[in-house]
């Protein structure tokens, strides 16, 4: 049984304050006009950070049992096939939208 | 730290102990898996799996739209369109940095649970609603900026549409886990004896979760004002399950003292978390 008293409190106040600035260096980055795709990269790659930070830590995913981790991981493997998939649509730059 | 001194958490857990080892107990369901996870914790992640899919679907269809559309879609570093840009990014922001305090909050309130201080619940678990009721209000206030002022609507444009879509998918889900949290703090303030004297309460509960869902549900059938499009496609996920979970949860009070089902109900407060800080980069940043 997971009864373990051990005081966090620490930490998450470190991940708040991780979270916190990620989200104003975001704020400034998207208003800063910079080069659209360097930009866009970096943001992303911040979103992810923060998502992780989040899993990882405020939902316990890297103290509990690993096969909830399996569990919260699985999604991606749709995603990545969504994903690929849209890649060939780029690659043929739709014209059904319009 | 304040550890387990509490009479009634003391009480209670004594009881769940005994009930534990009873044999002769006819009524004993087992809260944990084989794997030593609780069931709840175990089912959570499964929800919020197949819950991550649903978004992950509106995502693949926004992010497919705008790459489709290109130079079209209004950004705020988009050469074309800077000024067509309806979005307030600092509102947002702030609205961003609340739904963080909030997951924080809850992290609080689950570590209150884990040292068994009931007091302790409540507080952070009121606090963390509170953040869910802000962000809502928030929410609302620039729904309605845009809507009456700058005429956005779910039917004017693909930008609209997919932004209308998001947020409103991803709003309910926070109306939702307000309630929820709630629904929590109210069992975890009675306690498991005033409970079974107080079934008025648990059948007002009940008749507020059923009529809010069926107010959500068939609203929009009956010509409502625009929202309730954004509504309808949410309600028919989240929103059933999470009160059917806020009500079960009410009936098996006592299990939840353990600290269990406040980490539950975090699991799922710290996704919607999650999830918005995706789509804040995605719809309003880039």
């Amino acid at each position: 049984m997971e009864h373990s008293t051990t005081n966090h409190t620490k930490s998450y106040m470190k991940i708040f304050g991780a979270l916190a600035v990620l989200t104003i260096v975001e704020v400034i980055l998207s208003q800063s006009g910079m080069s659209h795709t360097p930009m866009v990269v970096l943001l992303i790659a911040f979103a992810l950070v923060k998502a992780g930070l989040v899993a990882m830590y405020f939902m316990h995913l890297k103290y509990d049992a690993k096969f909830l981790s399996v569990i919260a991981y699985s999604p991606l493997i749709v995603a990545s096939i969504l994903i690929a998939m849209l890649a060939l649509e780029w690659g043929f730059q739709p014209h059904w939208l319009f | 730290m304040h550890v387990g001194h509490l009479p009634i958490i003391d009480e209670t857990v004594a009881e769940i102990a005994l009930s534990h080892n009873s044999s002769h107990d006819e009524h004993y369901t087992p809260t944990y898996t084989s794997t030593g996870t609780p069931m709840g914790k175990v089912f959570m992640w499964l929800f919020l799996c197949q819950d991550a899919l649903m978004f992950m679907g509106l995502f693949a269809a926004y992010i497919s739209v705008r790459i489709g559309l290109g130079d079209v879609w209004p950004s705020p570093n988009n050469l074309h369109t800077p000024e067509h840009y309806p979005l307030d990014i600092n509102l947002t922001a702030v609205n961003t940095f609340i739904l963080i305090c909030s997951s924080v909050t809850m992290v609080m309130a689950v570590q209150a649970a884990r040292s068994e201080t009931k007091k302790g619940i409540i507080k952070w678990l009121l606090f963390t609603a509170l953040g869910g009721a802000i962000f809502l209000g928030v929410q609302v206030y620039e729904y309605r900026h845009l809507i009456g002022e700058d005429g956005m609507g779910m039917e004017k444009s693909l930008f609209d549409a997919t932004f209308f879509g998001l947020t409103g998918f991803h709003g309910l889900h926070v109306f939702s886990g307000v309630i929820y949290l709630l629904c929590v703090t109210i069992a975890t303030k009675l306690g498991h004896k005033e409970y079974s004297e107080n079934g008025w309460i648990m059948t007002l509960e009940r008749l507020g979760a059923f009529g809010i869902t069926l107010y959500l549900w068939f609203g929009p059938l009956h010509k409502w004002p625009p929202l309730p499009h954004v509504l309808v496609s949410i309600v028919s996920g989240a929103v059933p399950y999470i009160m059917i979970r806020g009500i079960k949860w009410l009936r098996e009070r006592p299990k939840a003292l353990q600290g269990d089902d406040v980490e539950v109900v975090g699991l799922y407060w710290h996704f919607v978390d999650l999830i918005w800080i995706i789509l804040f980069t995605l719809v309003y940043l880039i």
